[in-house]
């Protein structure tokens, strides 16, 4: 990995653990925040530098 | 019919969805795609509409210094509604990821293709196009389908490869008509050659060819483009590496004689124009998916660079610009709706070919095959038996944690015996395509779709076999 990446991997993990605590203190009746915050992760981990395709 | 097909991977992929596009737009349907926002000018001009996805917009706020997650949403939230407002027909998600899943079931259509989500977010693949790709397609696997062709059978429709001519373009010159035009990056630098031995490749291209020698590539390609043009004198390539748009591009491989490069946007591209194609093509691709597709082009597949010199190369380059015979072994095309040629079947494909089109099964390579076969055998036996214990007693933990270790040991399995990968790809993905429900439906699927796995076993194991490898294994 080179250090542009590594930049990027240690900002999305950051990005990561900013969703997950806000999907942590959320109500979990507000299911439709809930799954954009979801597919908020979802993109997140899309971008993180790896060997593409694959679910 | 309103269609929206998703596309979010990069250039050579949003370029590969052309054929299915045109022949969707062909077909008299009202044809939308999604692509990323920084690959817009990759969307063809003959759809009705195209859309961005701009992920930094939604990413950026989450790295600034005050990470403002609600923004985020909202920006997020204001493209998924904006898309949902337009009540597609259909949705077509040719992205095969993971996010486009959630994203394709996040617009909810009456009809979704593709990968999507289940309303527990597990992974929904409800068309057998879709279930090949996720089994059978990537590097490393047995897979001869061209991707372009898997998106137009996932689409329902027949590639259509009759696109217009690009529009007039100031940098298409008589100097740079019929030129061997040459890519020498890629959106990964494991997909090229270096810059040192691309100089060697050209220098010997343009010792045996008068033709013009074109180089283009994006902006973050110039500096290596500039290494290799300052090298020559008086007749140096014409550097327009950073200095074409995709339209520009499109123009002058249209007008190429040859078109040189690895696994890249141009050489995607040269199969739209039907502009043949020397495609450099390396371990980390699969070249049958993603090759070139026009008419008198070859591939040559490369371990590393070094695996061929570039006197080698460039001599090939140039019996595929002069339509000489190949002195290497290359991949040949014949036409873009024909197959690659120049190579043998392998038991990997032929059992693909068995288990999803109706052909015969290939004879068993070897010992270690049955071998493997037999395992398999074993660990599906042990399946349907905790299946049928659960059955009685949902609460039996034994059965449950016994049932989660068989991919596990499946997994063990093809490693070690790479043959059984077809099958196994196969049957996993059968599995994953339950939905969820009721736990008696689930467990009695579950049970379906082991006994079918174990119907195509036993089309390699019969009693005899059995009895060998049995043999075999007590030595």
């Amino acid at each position: 990995m080179n250090n542009n990446q590594k930049d990027l991997a240690h900002f999305l993990k950051l990005a990561s653990a900013q969703v997950k605590h806000r999907a942590k203190t959320m109500d979990p009746n507000d299911i439709g925040t809930l799954r954009y915050l979801q597919l908020l992760e979802d993109l997140i981990k899309e971008q993180e530098p790896k060997a593409r395709k694959g679910a | 019919m309103k269609t929206l097909v998703i596309q979010l991977a990069r250039l050579g992929d949003i370029y590969q969805c052309w054929p299915t596009l045109k022949a969707l737009k062909s077909s008299g349907q009202e044809v939308h795609l999604l692509t990323r926002a920084s690959f817009a000018q990759a969307a063809p001009t003959f759809i009705d509409r195209h859309w961005s996805f701009d992920t930094k917009s939604i990413l950026k706020p989450l790295i600034d210094e005050r990470p403002d997650v609600d923004q985020s949403l909202q920006s997020l939230r204001s493209t998924v509604e904006s898309l949902k407002q337009e009540q597609f027909d259909r949705v077509m998600n040719l992205s095969y990821s993971p996010f486009s899943a959630s994203l394709a079931s996040e617009i909810g259509c009456a009809e979704t293709i593709g990968y999507s989500r289940h309303d527990d977010r597990t992974l929904k693949i409800d068309d057998d196009a879709s279930a090949y790709f996720y089994a059978q397609v990537g590097v490393g696997k047995h897979n001869r389908l061209h991707v372009i062709d898997l998106f137009a059978h996932t689409a329902g429709v027949a590639a259509d490869w009759s696109f217009d001519r690009a529009p007039a373009c100031p940098l298409l010159t008589e100097t740079t008509k019929g030129a061997v035009v040459i890519h020498l990056g890629a959106s990964d630098l494991a997909k090229t050659l270096s810059w040192s031995k691309w100089l060697q490749v050209i220098k010997g291209v343009m010792a045996g060819s008068d033709a013009p020698v074109v180089l283009v590539g994006s902006k973050d390609e110039a500096e290596i483009a500039e290494k290799v043009s300052a090298v020559f004198g008086a007749r140096k390539p014409i550097n327009l590496v950073g200095r074409t748009s995709l339209s520009e591009l499109y123009a002058i491989i249209e007008s190429a004689a040859l078109v040189v490069g690895g696994d890249s946007a141009p050489v995607q591209i040269a199969s739209l124009t039907n502009t043949p194609v020397f495609n450099l093509s390396f371990a980390i691709v699969n070249p049958w998916e993603t090759g070139p597709r026009s008419a008198g082009s070859r591939i040559l597949c490369l371990e590393s660079e070094d695996s061929y010199t570039s006197e080698e190369i460039s001599r090939e380059i140039l019996a595929t610009l002069h339509r000489t015979a190949a002195q290497l072994p290359v991949l040949t095309c014949e036409s873009q709706t024909s197959p690659y040629s120049g190579a043998q079947e392998t038991f990997g494909w032929e059992l693909v070919k068995a288990l999803y089109m109706g052909e015969l099964f290939p004879a068993q390579p070897s010992h270690l095959f049955l071998m493997g076969l037999q395992r398999l055998e074993e660990v599906n036996t042990l399946a349907i038996e905790q299946i049928a214990a659960m059955g009685k007693d949902a609460t039996n933990q034994t059965a449950a944690l016994i049932l989660d270790r068989v991919d596990e040991v499946m997994a063990q399995i093809v490693n070690m015996v790479p043959e059984t990968a077809p099958m196994v790809g196969w049957f996993q993905t059968e599995r994953l395509r339950i939905a969820p429900g009721p736990l008696d439906v689930i467990l009695e699927q579950t049970r379906s779709a082991h006994m079918k796995f174990g119907e195509v076993l036993s089309l390699y194991l019969d009693q005899g076999v059995a009895h060998e490898v049995a043999q075999l294994d007590k030595k």
